[in-house]
Formats: structure tokens, sequence, C-alpha cells
């Protein structure tokens, strides 16, 4: 919708009130977390053609077993897609070493939350999936912070090599439960 | 037992935790990895 200028005097309408509600920048759609009892979270039905591009944010994690990472599959039909992911980025520790990562037909895009330690509370990543409801290759922009006894930041993307319209994703770690990982996926306004 | 997972559905945002099949837990052990994959 056009951009609506008030002025003074200007009544704010229920109509108007819904209208920019309806088309904020970034709409809720769902959210999840774990509690220490689960191995990982499944999201079905997140993805659809009601929006083309979507925006993961995870906002805290901690494994049960320290030096656990976070691993992130596509779904279809409630069921997760292992294979055929491709990843890189560049990263850095707070040291200055580099915290740079890359993956190759693997099974899972490793989206570079990585915690050493299973009583720190770490965040955090952001993740742009591109048209992943569309029956084309699915793309990702990624950035993600870590700690490995310091901390470090990583910047990057991932793909997806198999046109496939995919509706949900999945969160693991490479191994046991996560104490807890908090995530909420959002869809970008289309207009 | 197999682990717990959790369900969510955005559809209906109703999550429900519940057992993973034993087709489900074996295509989870047949890639989780002890480590981070090799960095370049």
């Amino acid at each position: 919708m056009a951009i609506k200028t008030f002025t003074s005097g200007s009544v704010l309408t229920a109509s108007d009130t819904n209208t920019y509600l309806a088309n904020s920048g970034l709409v809720y759609i769902s959210e999840g977390s774990t509690s220490s009892s689960v191995i990982g979270l499944n999201f079905n039905n997140v993805f659809s053609s009601t929006y083309d591009n979507y925006r993961i944010v995870i906002d805290y994690f901690r494994p049960v077993t320290a030096s656990r990472f976070v691993a992130l599959q596509l779904r279809v039909g409630g069921v997760d897609t292992a294979t055929n992911y491709y990843y890189a980025y560049r990263g850095i520790y707070t040291d200055g070493t580099s915290a740079d990562l890359v993956g190759v037909a693997a099974a899972f895009v490793d989206i570079g939350v990585f915690n050493s330690s299973n009583t720190l509370s770490l965040s955090s990543a952001t993740i742009d999936i591109f048209a992943p409801n569309k029956t084309e290759k699915t793309f990702f922009n990624i950035n993600s912070s870590l700690f490995d006894s310091k901390f470090g930041a990583r910047n990057g993307m991932a793909e997806h090599d198999t046109s496939t319209s995919f509706t949900g994703f999945s969160l693991y770690t490479n191994g046991g439960n996560m104490t807890t990982l908090r995530c909420k996926i959002y869809g970008y306004r289309q207009a | 037992m197999n682990p717990m997972i959790k369900v969510i559905d955005g559809e209906t945002n109703v999550d429900t935790e519940r057992e993973m099949t034993d087709e489900e837990y074996a295509e989870l052990l047949s890639w989780q990895i002890p480590d981070e994959p090799t960095q370049p």
C-alpha cells in the first residue's frame, strides 16, 4: 500500500490501523523453543505462497552437551531433506583468528552457530531464506555468532541445490538435545 | 526409546512433543557428526 501521510488533526481510523498492521515490514508467522527433553524442532507449514521470502531469528542457543553446532534441514510433507546443501562463511574470532566454514553436498546447513559451552547462553543468528516455497533452488543469507572459548562471528550464504517447494524446516544439533533453542519465523511483506 | 522431538505447525501455531520414529532417528544419526565440518 502507499504510505499515507497524516497531518495535524487527521483521524487514525480502525481501517488505517488494520491496514498498517497487515502490511508491516516483517509479518510474524510462528515460533518455537526447546527444553532439554527434546532433540530438535520441526516447523511444518511455515512456508507457503503467502510470502516469497522469510526471516528466521534464533536468539538463544545452549546445548545439553558442550561443543555443538546448529544444523538446519528443509522439510516438505513433514519429512526432512538430508541431501544437497552447500554453504560458505567468512568468520573471525575476537582474537583475530579465522572462523571460516564451508560445506559441499552436505546433509544439512550448518548455520554457523557453535557453542563450546553447555553453560553459556549464546545468541544468535538471522537467516533470510529466499523463495523456499517456489519450485526452485533455495538460497539463504546467514549472519551468526559463535563461541569456541572466545566469541566469533560468521557471515555467509547457503543453498539447497535441487528445485523443490519446501513447506518447513528443522533445527538440530550435531548430537544430543538442546537445553534451549529459541526461534521465530517471519514473512517479508509482499507489497 | 527414541529421542523426543517438538513439532510446531505454522498454520495453527500448535506445538506437540512426540517420540521420533525409528526411521526419523536413523536418518538423524546418519548425518550427525561429532565436530564442525573442516574449516578451509
